[in-house]
C-alpha cells in the first residue's frame, strides 16, 4: 500500500503546484455555468412543451456542480502517462515490483481529485455566495437539499471519483497504439460529456436517448450526484445509485485491467 | 516596393506557409481523420443537446427551432474558421517563453501575418462541418415555412438584398471578432508570457453565448456582447433583422443590418493592443 500512497502524495503534490493554471481555467468554468444557467432559465421561461421534471432551481444546481467539477470528469487521457509512453519510460515503470495498473490508477486518482479540488471552491462560493449577493438568485447555486443529502452527494462524488481514475486510465492506454490519440480522445469526451449531463441536464432528455443516458456508467460521473445535492432524487434512492456506481466501478476497472495487459503484452518501447 | 506590390507580396507568402502547413498535417492522415471525426463529435453533442431540448420545450423565447439553428450554424461556422487562421496566436506562449519569436522579428515580413500563417488547423473542419449541418437543417426548415423569413425577393427585394449581404457581412465579422480575440490573448504573452487564459471564457464563451438568441441572457451580459466584445452585435442583430425579430427594442429594423460594423472598432482594438504589447517585448528566451 506504501508506494501508491506515495505515488499518490507526489502526484498531488505537482498538480497543486500549477495553482495558477487552474485558476485561469475557472474563470472560464464561471463564465460557461453563467452562459448555460441563462440559457436553462430562459428555456424555463419559453412556453409550451412538456413540463420540466426538475424546477429551475435544481437545474442551476446541476449547471454549477457540473462547472465546478468539471476537472474530475474523463475528459482526456492523462498527459503524464502520454509522456510516459511516448517517451519510452513506460519501461523504468514496467521495472518496479509494482502493479502497473494500481499504481496509474493511483496517480490519476491524484491528479483528478487535485485538480478539481483547486477549481471546485471558488467556483461553488462564486455560485452559491456572490451570486445571491449580486442580486441573481434565480441563477445561483442552491444549498444541498439536507445534511442527508450532502452527505449521499459526498459519497457518491468519491464513488466518482474512482470511476473517473478508472476510465481515464483506460483511455490513456489507447496512446500505446496512436502516434496521437487526439481523436478517439475527442470522441471520448464528447460521449462523457453529452452521458453525464454536462451538455444538457439528463432529466431534459426525453425517448430513446434518455433511456440509452440511464444505463451507461457516465451519468454516475454527475447526473446521479449532482441530483441528490438538490434532493432531486429522494436520499432513499442512494443505495440503488452507489449500488450502480459499484457495479460500473468493477466493470471498468476490470476491462482496463486487461485492456492495459493486453497493450503490454507485445510492448515495443519506443524513445531513448 | 509600394504598397500595393508590398500586399501582393504579403499574401503570395501567407499562401506559400498555409499550403506548407497543410502539407506538413497531411503527413499523418490516420491521425487527422480521427481529429476531424473528434471535434465533429465533441461539438454535435451540443447541437443535439439543442434538439433534445426543442423537443421538450417546444420553443426558445419565441424563437423556432429552425430560426435558433440558423443562428447556432452562423457561429459554429465562423468560429471554427477563426479558430484554424489563429492557430499561431494559440503558440505564442510558447514562442515568447523559447526566444523562438525573435526569429519571426528578424523575417522580412510583418509578424502577424507569419504567426497567421503558421498553420491553418485542418482538424477544424470536424467543428465547422457541425455547424454546416445546423445552418443545413435550419435553411430546409425555413424553407418548409416561408414567411420566418422577414423578407421576401418577391414582396421586397431590397430589403431581402439588405439582409443577405448584413447576414454575409455578419459572418464575416464574426470570423473576425474571434479572431481579434485570439489576437488579443496572443497579445498578453508579451506581459504575461503564460498568455491570458482567462480569455478563454470570451473566445469560447462567447461562441457558446452567441449560439442562442441573445435575449435569453440578462441585460447586462447582452450588453457586453453587443458592446464589450460584440459577438452578438455582428452576427445576431443581422438575423434579427433577417427572420424579423425585434432584436433591440426601440431601435429601428434597417439599424439591425448594420450590426456587422461593430466588428471594426474591435479588430483595432486588438491592434492597438498587439502594438502596444510588441513595444515592450524584450526578448527572454534562449
Amino acid at each position: 500500500m506504501r508506494p501508491y500512497l506515495a505515488a499518490f502524495r507526489a502526484r498531488a503534490r505537482t498538480v497543486f503546484r500549477y495553482r495558477a493554471a487552474a485558476a485561469a481555467g475557472m474563470f472560464a468554468q464561471v463564465a460557461f455555468g453563467f452562459i448555460l444557467v441563462m440559457i436553462l432559465e430562459s428555456w424555463y421561461g419559453s412556453a409550451g412543451g412538456a413540463p420540466a421534471p426538475m424546477t429551475m432551481s435544481q437545474t442551476a444546481a446541476y449547471v454549477w456542480l457540473g462547472q465546478a467539477f468539471f476537472a474530475m470528469l474523463p475528459w482526456n487521457p492523462d498527459p503524464e502517462l502520454r509522456d510516459l509512453i511516448r517517451s519510452g519510460e513506460v519501461a523504468r515503470d514496467l521495472l518496479r515490483p509494482l502493479d502497473l495498473y494500481w499504481l496509474w490508477f493511483t496517480r490519476t486518482l491524484a491528479w483528478r481529485l487535485v485538480s478539481s479540488g483547486l477549481r471546485c471552491a471558488a467556483i461553488l462560493a462564486f455560485a452559491g455566495f456572490a451570486l445571491p449577493r449580486l442580486g441573481m438568485v434565480d441563477l445561483a447555486l442552491p444549498a444541498p437539499a439536507g445534511a442527508s443529502a450532502l452527505a449521499c452527494f459526498a459519497v457518491l462524488m468519491a464513488m466518482a471519483a474512482l470511476m473517473s481514475a478508472s476510465m481515464t486510465v483506460a483511455l490513456s492506454c489507447f496512446q500505446f497504439r496512436q502516434v496521437s490519440a487526439a481523436g478517439i480522445t475527442a470522441i471520448f469526451a464528447a460521449i462523457v460529456s453529452f452521458f453525464s449531463g454536462l451538455t444538457v441536464p439528463l432529466p431534459l432528455l426525453d425517448g430513446p436517448i434518455a433511456a440509452v443516458a440511464g444505463l451507461l456508467p457516465f451519468r454516475a460521473l454527475a447526473d446521479l450526484p449532482f441530483r441528490f445535492w438538490s434532493g432531486a432524487i429522494p436520499v432513499n434512492d442512494a443505495p440503488a445509485a452507489f449500488l450502480f456506481q459499484l457495479a460500473w466501478l468493477a466493470a471498468i476497472t476490470a476491462g482496463g485491467r486487461v485492456f492495459l495487459n493486453m497493450q503490454l503484452r507485445d510492448l515495443a518501447v519506443a524513445g531513448s | 516596393m509600394n504598397a500595393r506590390a508590398g500586399w501582393r507580396h504579403s499574401l503570395a507568402m501567407y499562401g506559400k506557409l498555409v499550403r506548407m502547413s497543410l502539407k506538413a498535417q497531411l503527413q499523418y492522415r490516420t491521425s487527422l481523420y480521427l481529429s476531424v471525426a473528434g471535434q465533429f463529435a465533441i461539438s454535435v453533442v451540443e447541437f443535439a443537446g439543442m434538439l433534445a431540448l426543442f423537443s421538450r420545450f417546444g420553443e426558445f423565447r419565441g424563437w423556432s427551432l429552425a430560426q435558433t439553428a440558423f443562428l447556432y450554424g452562423l457561429v459554429n461556422m465562423a468560429f471554427p474558421v477563426a479558430d484554424a487562421i489563429s492557430w499561431g496566436f494559440d503558440s505564442m506562449g510558447q514562442l515568447v517563453r523559447t526566444g523562438n519569436f525573435d526569429r519571426l522579428l528578424v523575417r522580412p515580413l510583418s509578424p502577424v501575418l507569419q504567426l497567421f500563417g503558421m498553420e491553418l488547423t485542418v482538424r477544424r473542419i470536424g467543428r465547422l462541418a457541425q455547424g454546416m449541418l445546423a445552418f443545413g437543417v435550419a435553411c430546409v426548415l425555413l424553407a418548409r415555412s416561408p414567411d420566418s423569413f422577414a423578407y421576401s425577393f418577391a414582396d421586397r427585394p431590397l430589403a431581402a438584398l439588405a439582409a443577405v449581404v448584413s447576414l454575409s457581412a455578419g459572418f464575416a465579422a464574426c470570423v473576425s471578432v474571434f479572431t481579434s480575440l485570439f489576437w488579443i490573448r496572443a497579445a498578453f504573452t508579451f506581459v504575461t508570457v503564460e498568455g491570458l487564459e482567462a480569455v478563454n471564457a470570451l473566445t469560447y464563451g462567447g461562441q457558446q453565448a452567441a449560439g442562442y438568441p441573445l435575449s435569453a441572457y440578462r441585460k447586462f451580459l447582452q450588453l457586453f456582447f453587443l458592446a464589450a466584445v460584440p459577438v452578438g452585435a455582428v452576427i445576431y442583430l443581422p438575423a434579427c433583422f433577417a427572420l424579423g425579430k425585434p432584436g433591440i427594442p426601440g431601435l429601428p429594423a434597417w439599424s439591425l443590418a448594420l450590426g456587422p460594423l461593430a466588428a471594426i472598432p474591435f479588430a483595432f482594438l486588438a491592434r492597438a493592443l498587439w502594438s502596444a504589447g510588441l513595444r515592450r517585448y524584450a526578448s527572454g528566451g534562449g
